[in-house]
């Protein structure tokens, strides 16, 4: 949901941009994080935990936690709260602990 | 409970205005019991009438005979504190002026529904007074609300009914 | 991995409030040493973009301002300094012998090697969990990763929300939530006392939010996000001493208190030390911020968890200390100046636990 009037800020978003998650195509703000364009869209599931696979979302926002750890154009375990979204970029959710590139 | 528990102060930690006070005209309520370090009332006050004093901790006192009511204050404390409360003589009406930040605006000749320090509802109230000091405090809005004199120590906040209000 | 090697004389770890206040008064203080600050999100300014709040303190401070407005004056000031160069979204890997600081760029996508003169490290804090069934359903936020979706993103994250914390951040956050058009439902507070502010307090029960005290989270469920958190009155022990209450809900916001985010020092082999008033681990430091390495510094919520406002302060203290080393310039007027104002917001009760720890901290030895 995104905020549309709020009461002290006003935000500045980039220009809309697609991009897709999952192979679905998605637009966001360009420049804003990943997860912020995920969320918006709905998207709360991000990953899921090693061993039992529990779905995983976003919990801290500033990297610091590993649970928005997503494939990014085809680069594994990318921290989406710190990445900022790009045109045509594609999200996916990682299958476990992912490759080294 | 007390205010620590219960986030709501009684009377014993508010020492509210007199009758005499608040029916001589625009009446400065300081709801800051607790000694944090923080001064923008002091520093803003165009009469020098809160002192907050060399420790920053201090607890703000006013002094009424050097306030002018202008308000400037009720938009200043960053924690919201400070309200500004009058009576008239005859005890028929009462205003309370509130710092508020949330949409939608209110706007003059609203009627509203007023509220405690606990949220509750008190009854109603009508906007007299919406003001903005834009250069202190961008977006918070100094709120006039004109209710029954009884209710004036009780109203703190207010609500836009439902469907009163068109955007 | 291309490696890139970068010359500073003092290299800035984090550009949250300490670490930019650090780098401007360095640069201010000392003009002509050059200054590098490496972050790692792609935002400048830290914790302190999202809070949309009016801060406390006095003019020195910026009292009155809103957070994020604090943080464009401080980013204005040290973007115009040509001695200052940023790096975002470029993490602080390790500090190894020599002085030498590995950080990975992921903007260029290489190393990049920095062997400064000083070091700071003003990395900031980390937010706490919460042990309950269900703690890592998606829905269940640090408040904090709340606040940044709603005021540096603008999304909302849902709209229904309980909150576990009645400090300062768990009270703060509720009321933007409910500024920004959530419902809160509940702030859940363990303790039989609310531990913020009461003017934050104030602020959120006249709007009509319950604060629960005594009572806490036990436990979080749904399908495959938030559904409901039930909620249980607990005694002195925290055992659960009566009947749960269950809110349907869409969000959890934890505001259960911040880590230290230490690894760096750990790693370079600072002394630490565990003082629970600063919120866990920390590198030993003086009243100048210095650590028992004599080349790295430390500054802000890393070094014991407080606030914006001190945090700004002890990035003063630390800058200006290093640049001392550097130039050899005598700059212990301005240093005492700053401790004192520091020493002066941490007067009242809430200043206490900081100044508490600390204490123990200074008479921890440096060995
Ligand atoms: C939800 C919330 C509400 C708060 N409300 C208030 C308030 O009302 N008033 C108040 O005074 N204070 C408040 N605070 C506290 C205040 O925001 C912090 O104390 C202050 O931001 C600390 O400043 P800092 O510079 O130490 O750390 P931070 O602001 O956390 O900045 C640290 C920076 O370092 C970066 N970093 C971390 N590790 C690395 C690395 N390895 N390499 C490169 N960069 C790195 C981080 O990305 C971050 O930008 C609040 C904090 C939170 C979380
Ligand atoms: S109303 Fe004006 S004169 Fe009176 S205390 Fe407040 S700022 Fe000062
Ligand atoms: S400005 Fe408000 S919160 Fe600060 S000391 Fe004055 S009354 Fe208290």
């Amino acid at each position: 949901m995104r905020i549309d009037k709020h009461p002290v800020l006003h935000f500045e978003k980039g220009r809309k941009v697609q991009f897709y998650f999952d192979g679905r195509p998605m637009t966001g703000h360009e420049g804003e994080a990943v997860t912020a364009a995920l969320h918006a869209n709905g998207v709360m599931v991000l990953s899921h935990s090693l061993k039992r696979r529990h779905p995983r979302g976003l919990f801290c926002a500033i990297g610091k936690c590993a649970s928005c750890m997503m494939r990014v154009d085809g680069q594994d375990n990318v921290r989406t709260c710190i990445l900022p979204l790009r045109e045509g970029m594609r999200i996916e959710t990682q299958e476990g602990k992912g490759r080294l590139k | 409970m007390n205010y620590k528990q219960s986030g709501v102060l009684t009377g014993e930690e508010l020492r509210l205005p007199d009758n005499e006070t608040l029916c001589r005209g625009k009446t400065i309520i300081i709801e800051c019991v607790e000694n944090i370090p923080c001064d923008p009332c002091e520093t803003s006050c165009p009469k020098g009438a809160i002192t907050v004093g060399g420790n920053i901790c201090n607890l703000p006192k006013i002094d009424y005979t050097k306030c002018s009511g202008c308000g400037l204050c009720v938009a200043v404390c960053p924690g919201l504190a400070i309200f500004m409360a009058e009576k008239s003589p005859k005890g028929d009406w009462a205003e309370i002026t509130i710092p508020y930040e949330l949409l939608p605006h209110p706007k003059n000749g609203e009627r509203v529904i007023t509220m405690d320090r606990s949220g509750c509802d008190v009854g109603t109230g009508e906007i007299v007074r919406v003001t903005e000091f834009k250069k202190v405090q961008k977006s918070r809005l100094i709120v006039t609300v004109r209710i029954p004199a009884e209710d004036l120590n009780m109203v703190r906040h207010f609500r836009i009914a439902e469907g009163n209000h068109e955007q | 991995m291309a490696l890139k090697i970068n010359k500073c004389d003092i290299l800035i770890i984090g550009g949250g409030p300490a670490g930019l206040e650090a780098a401007y008064h360095a640069a201010k203080a000392a003009p002509g040493l050059k200054i590098s600050i490496v972050e790692e999100n792609f935002l400048l300014g830290g914790q302190l973009i999202k809070q949309t709040h009016s801060f406390f303190g006095s003019k020195n401070q910026f009292a009155g301002k809103r957070g994020f407005e604090i943080a464009e004056l401080l980013m204005d000031r040290v973007r115009k300094n040509p001695d200052i160069d940023i790096h975002l979204q470029t993490s602080a890997l390790g500090c190894y012998e020599g002085g030498i600081v590995a950080c990975e760029s992921m903007a260029e996508g290489c190393l990049k090697e920095f062997q400064p003169g000083r070091t700071i490290v003003a990395a900031g804090a980390r937010e706490n969990m919460a042990p309950f069934p269900g703690n890592d359903l998606p829905g269940v936020f640090g408040a904090g990763a709340a606040q940044t979706l709603m005021n540096v993103y603008g999304v909302l994250p849902g709209r229904k929300v309980v909150m576990l914390g009645a400090g300062n951040i768990g009270l703060i956050v509720s009321y933007q939530l409910m500024q920004a058009g959530a419902e809160v439902l509940a702030i859940i507070e363990g303790l039989p006392m609310i531990g913020g502010y009461h003017v934050h307090a104030a602020k959120i029960r006249r709007m009509g939010v319950p604060i629960l005290a005594s009572h806490t989270v036990v436990r979080a469920t749904g399908k495959s996000t938030l559904e409901e958190v039930e909620v249980a009155p607990i005694d002195k022990n925290w055992k659960i001493a009566g009947e749960s209450t269950v809110f349907q809900a869409d969000t959890l916001c934890l505001a259960v208190g911040l880590t230290p985010g230490t690894e760096l020092l750990e790693q370079s082999g600072c002394r630490m030390a565990f003082v629970k008033e600063l919120g866990g681990h920390v590198a030993w430091h003086n009243d100048r911020m210095e650590t028992s390495r004599p080349e790295i510094l430390v500054a802000g919520d890393v070094s014991g968890i407080e606030e914006a406002s001190t945090a700004m302060l002890e990035g003063k203290i630390a800058g200006l200390a290093a640049a001392e080393g550097l130039s050899g310039l005598d700059l212990s007027d301005e240093i005492s100046r700053a401790q004192q104002e520091l020493a002066g917001i941490r007067k009242g009760p809430y200043g206490e636990k900081a100044c508490l720890g600390k204490d123990k901290l200074c008479k921890l030895s440096v060995r």
